[in-house]
């Protein structure tokens, strides 16, 4: 009774930061409210009883990608062109459209099927190695190749933004 | 295998947050603030703040930001491997860290992890 | 006897009900943290003012013990304020977050187990065990890993460029050293073959402690927690002469006292965890109470810590970043893949059960 109340709760606070992340003007506190929402996440995941999937989602989201989040905004706190600014002010009402559709039919099918979190069975990491190193095998070899890519892919980026960077803007 | 160790971390974070909460915010009943223009001021040793404190930063963070996330990848997979190392494929996971410490090599020859 | 009865009523009560079971596995191991830190606290302060030939700690009130009643009643009675430029809502509720994080780690550090064998058998002892479940190092790191974040938004609310900088070099130190740290625990789990951390502790009873099958590991494990703690030689993140205290410089009061406390929290839980995944945990050749043992084993591996932090200077930041990305990764990851091996030559040499 007490795990389904908790869940609920989760569920409540998960909508409530998607629809402050979505609101708040300030960058960082989106970043903070995003935070909650992947915390929020991984405990989902602890509900449906795989906490191997819970820990890896806090470690990898939670931990990882909200900090490259915060350093991309705080590296790149520069004023944009007021004119970029009004572009993006216009597309603002349609992403509040599209974001209350979304949410709209999440409520939708959440209400066609409210079920207990509990019940699923439990997912041991000896299940998780079998099914990743021997099943799906093929995903990791993709998996590899994809980050070798990603990260000889994010350098060039970096050192453009370098050589730009260099002589015109400091930094500490 | 039981669903009880989540009750267990809720229990820690529950109590963990009510007594953060309470010693951080019980006290303050007690205590009258007498904010003053230099009180509020931040830290810059004595001397009046100059400009924002939200500055800007070296683009070298992002490169340790962008090589963390890819390695975080390729060790949160590892943990799967190492419990099941018995019965299962290990080429994946050599391939994964042989990617990840040439990814390292590359960095690291073309001088990126340089701190100047 | 009449208490005895309802003390023992109370037990039952407690036993039946899981909530009120793990509330109670939770304040057992607050009040164990709690005596850890205290413990901490008087060893670092004492220690390091006897290296450094400091007066205060070792001189007011006997043996130096009320230097820390000092400091809390400081603490306590010490006017709040939050900076005009901080960011109100995160700037208070970062502290909070940061003890709780912590706190939460201790959740996978089996003190329940070593507390509840301290009473009679009559009592199943695994019932008030909450560590003992499978991925719990998984959980413990978990939670571990969130400090980067806690150090960036503490950092950024508090609206000083110290805390920012200090901030920003936090971060950057603890995510260079989270993926080694993570590639040596991962060792130990391919040696005993398990994320459980009870399971890891019962698995070196029948085998030579893991600090000498993975040594490597190790060596590894400990600079890595040394620069998790941010502890010296890798505290600059709060280098006093460049940042004042780092991301902290602008709590004061409660604020700071938790952030502190939340900082010892994470120094005793890193401690056990390294005693409980390396050396043995709870287990000791003599026949002294498995609680004393595994405090004993984490009170020493932190004066060591303390020690290295008296003893040695800073190190620069490049050459901490070096470290961390050019010889633990490639040390850890390439130990990663040969430990198999070792397990299979140990096993067959009855060095690992």
């Amino acid at each position: 009774m007490i795990v389904d109340v908790a869940y609920y709760i989760i569920v409540l606070v998960t909508l409530l930061s998607v629809v402050g992340f979505v609101v708040t003007k300030d960058i960082v506190r989106a970043a903070g409210l995003l935070l909650v929402v992947l915390a929020c996440v991984a405990a989902a995941f602890a509900f449906m009883n795989s906490l191997l999937l819970a820990m890896i989602q806090l470690m990898v989201y939670a931990g990882a990608v909200i900090v490259i989040f915060l350093f991309g905004v705080m590296l790149t706190r520069r004023e944009a062109p007021t004119s970029r600014l009004r572009q993006l002010a216009s597309y603002e009402n349609l992403t509040y459209l599209v974001f209350a559709a979304l949410l709209f039919l999440l409520i939708l099918r959440a209400s066609a099927g409210l079920t207990s979190p509990l019940g699923y069975a439990y997912v041991s990491p000896q299940l998780v190695a079998t099914s990743l190193y021997v099943q799906l095998r093929g995903v990791v070899y993709a998996l590899a190749a994809l980050i070798g890519a990603s990260s000889i892919g994010a350098i060039y980026v970096v050192r453009k933004e370098k050589k730009q960077s260099d002589g015109t803007r400091g930094g500490v | 295998m039981a669903f009880v160790e989540n009750i267990a971390i809720l229990m820690f974070l529950f109590l963990g947050g009510a007594l953060g909460f309470a010693a951080e915010f019980i006290p303050r009943l007690f205590t009258k603030p007498r904010p003053t223009p230099e009180k509020l001021a931040p830290f810059e040793s004595g001397e009046d703040p100059v400009g924002t404190a939200r500055i800007r930063f070296r683009i070298q963070y992002y490169i340790y930001a962008v090589a963390f996330v890819a390695f975080d990848i390729v060790v949160a997979l590892a943990i799967p491997w190492a419990v099941g190392w018995g019965y299962v494929y290990w080429t994946p996971i050599i391939l994964l860290l042989a990617v990840m410490l040439a990814v390292v090599g590359y960095y690291s020859a073309k001088g990126d992890l340089e701190w100047i | 006897m009449n208490t005895q009865i309802t003390l023992t009523g109370i037990i039952v009560f407690i036993e039946r009900n899981v909530y009120l079971r793990f509330l109670l596995v939770a304040i057992v191991a607050f009040i164990i943290v709690s005596i850890g830190s205290l413990i901490e606290l008087y060893i670092e302060r004492k220690f390091w003012a006897r290296i450094m030939s400091r007066y205060g700690p070792t001189e007011v009130g006997k043996f130096g013990t009320l230097q820390l009643i000092a400091d809390a009643v400081k603490f306590l009675v010490k006017e709040d304020f939050s900076p005009a430029a901080a960011d109100k809502t995160i700037y208070n509720l970062v502290p909070v977050f940061s003890v709780t994080v912590s706190f939460a780690s201790l959740l996978a550090i089996p003190f329940d187990y070593t507390v509840a064998s301290l009473f009679p058998s009559s009592l199943h002892p695994l019932t008030f065990v909450a560590s003992n479940f499978d991925p719990s190092l998984l959980v413990a790191f978990g939670f571990f890993a969130l400090e980067p974040l806690i150090v960036l938004f503490g950092g950024w609310a508090a609206g000083g460029k110290y805390t920012l900088i200090g901030g920003f070099r936090s971060a950057a130190q603890l995510i260079s050293y989270e993926i080694p740290l993570v590639l040596s625990f991962l060792s130990v789990v391919v040696l005993a073959q398990s994320l459980n951390l009870f399971q890891i502790i019962q698995t070196q009873a029948h085998s030579w402690p893991f600090a000498v099958l993975a040594f490597p590991a190790f060596i590894t494990f400990t600079v890595a927690l040394l620069a998790e703690l941010e502890r010296t030689p890798f505290d600059l993140t709060e280098a006093d002469t460049e940042l004042v205290s780092g991301w902290n410089t602008e709590y004061g009061g409660t604020k700071f006292l938790l952030v502190y406390l939340s900082e010892y929290i994470r120094a005793f839980a890193g401690s056990a965890i390294l005693v409980s995944l390396f050396l043995g945990g709870w287990l000791g050749p003599a026949p002294i109470p498995p609680l004393i043992w595994l405090f004993l084993k984490t009170i020493i591996v932190f004066t060591v810590l303390v020690w290295i932090r008296a003893a040695y200077p800073r190190v620069r930041i490049d050459q901490m970043l070096a470290l961390g990305w050019r010889i633990l990764i490639p040390v850890s990851a390439v130990w990663l893949i040969l430990t198999p091996f070792v397990a299979h030559v140990a096993m067959m040499h009855g060095a690992l059960a």
